[in-house]
């Protein structure tokens, strides 16, 4: 019968407390500049919440950088593989080995 | 300005133009929503946090998150679970409950615990507000979700639909959290009553 007990007293305690006064905060008015205060810092963070020029053509402005690498690279991939390809080629020539010769000797 | 009764203010007129950047209309929204903000802070304000900062923060919450009311509910309503959610996330930001010990309580409400845990009769008026207090510092005990359905509950009175409107949570769920909270309030009962015969 504890629980019984128990329950009775958180009960009993909370029903004592629910006679007490309490504040409705119904004749309250808001403090002086309070509203004013309040209206003008929601107002202006909404202003400072709309996104930026930087923001709104950040992406756009990412996509066309994006899209003039691609054309870049395909363009120009061909001649500089095969300006490549040529140097390469010169590189496996024989190469002349010059005899300086060793006047020490 | 005084605040216009809740039922003949014009909150559709007031939003429209609120959504039109009209700053005297947010002022008066604020103006007019004001007493029922307060009274929700006042009941449910956690330890070390200013009131106004909190009623505050509450307008502008609303304020932000004005285009998604869709009038499906009264205003005040909307604007009372924003507060009411706000709190609790002020209550879940204090990571520490105070303890709660006999010693450490006034006279009076000890008097008032003493009442309540040992006898059967009922607390004299008199005692309203230190059995006030004491719920209060009982309440403080719980997680912030129990401690609000209680006081929701118990102390306002209020219905589960209510509570519901208020908070968002199911019913299942508020009366989950309303046995937890008071098997825990047990819980505390009885180790004071052990520690009193100690």
């Amino acid at each position: 019968m504890k629980r019984k007990h128990t329950t009775t007293a958180w009960d009993r305690l909370v029903a004592a407390a629910r006679s007490a006064p309490l504040d409705t905060g119904e004749n309250v008015e808001a403090p002086f500049g309070f509203s004013t205060r309040v209206a003008a810092r929601a107002l202006s963070a909404e202003r400072a919440a709309a996104p930026s020029l930087f923001v709104r053509f950040a992406w756009p402005a990412l996509g066309v950088a994006a899209l003039i690498t691609a054309a870049t690279v395909t363009t120009n991939l061909k001649p500089v593989m095969d300006a490549n390809d040529e140097d390469v080629a010169a590189l496996s020539e024989p190469v002349v080995v010059t005899d300086t010769g060793d006047v020490s000797a | 300005m005084p605040e216009q009764d809740a039922e003949t203010f014009d909150f559709p007129e007031c939003l429209a133009r609120v959504r039109a950047k009209d700053q005297d209309a947010a002022k008066r929204l604020v103006e007019q929503l004001y007493p029922l903000v307060i009274r929700i802070v006042r009941s449910h304000l956690p330890r070390r946090v200013a009131e106004e900062d909190l009623a505050q923060e509450i307008f502008l919450k609303m304020f932000t998150r004005l285009e998604q009311y869709q009038a499906q509910v009264p205003f005040p309503h909307w604007v009372s679970r924003i507060a009411v959610t706000t709190c609790i996330d002020h209550l879940r930001a204090q990571k520490r409950r105070p303890e709660f010990r006999m010693a450490d309580l006034p006279e009076e409400q000890a008097d008032v615990l003493n009442d309540v845990m040992t006898n059967e009769n009922e607390v004299s008026a008199g005692d309203a507000l230190a059995a006030r207090e004491l719920v209060f510092k009982l309440l403080d005990q719980l997680k912030p979700d129990d401690r609000m359905v209680l006081q929701l509950l118990d102390l306002e009175q209020k219905s589960l639909a209510e509570i519901k409107d208020l908070t968002g949570w199911n019913t299942t769920l508020i009366k989950v959290r309303a046995f937890r909270a008071r098997r825990k309030l047990q819980k505390l009962f009885e180790e004071l009553q052990s520690k009193e015969r100690t």
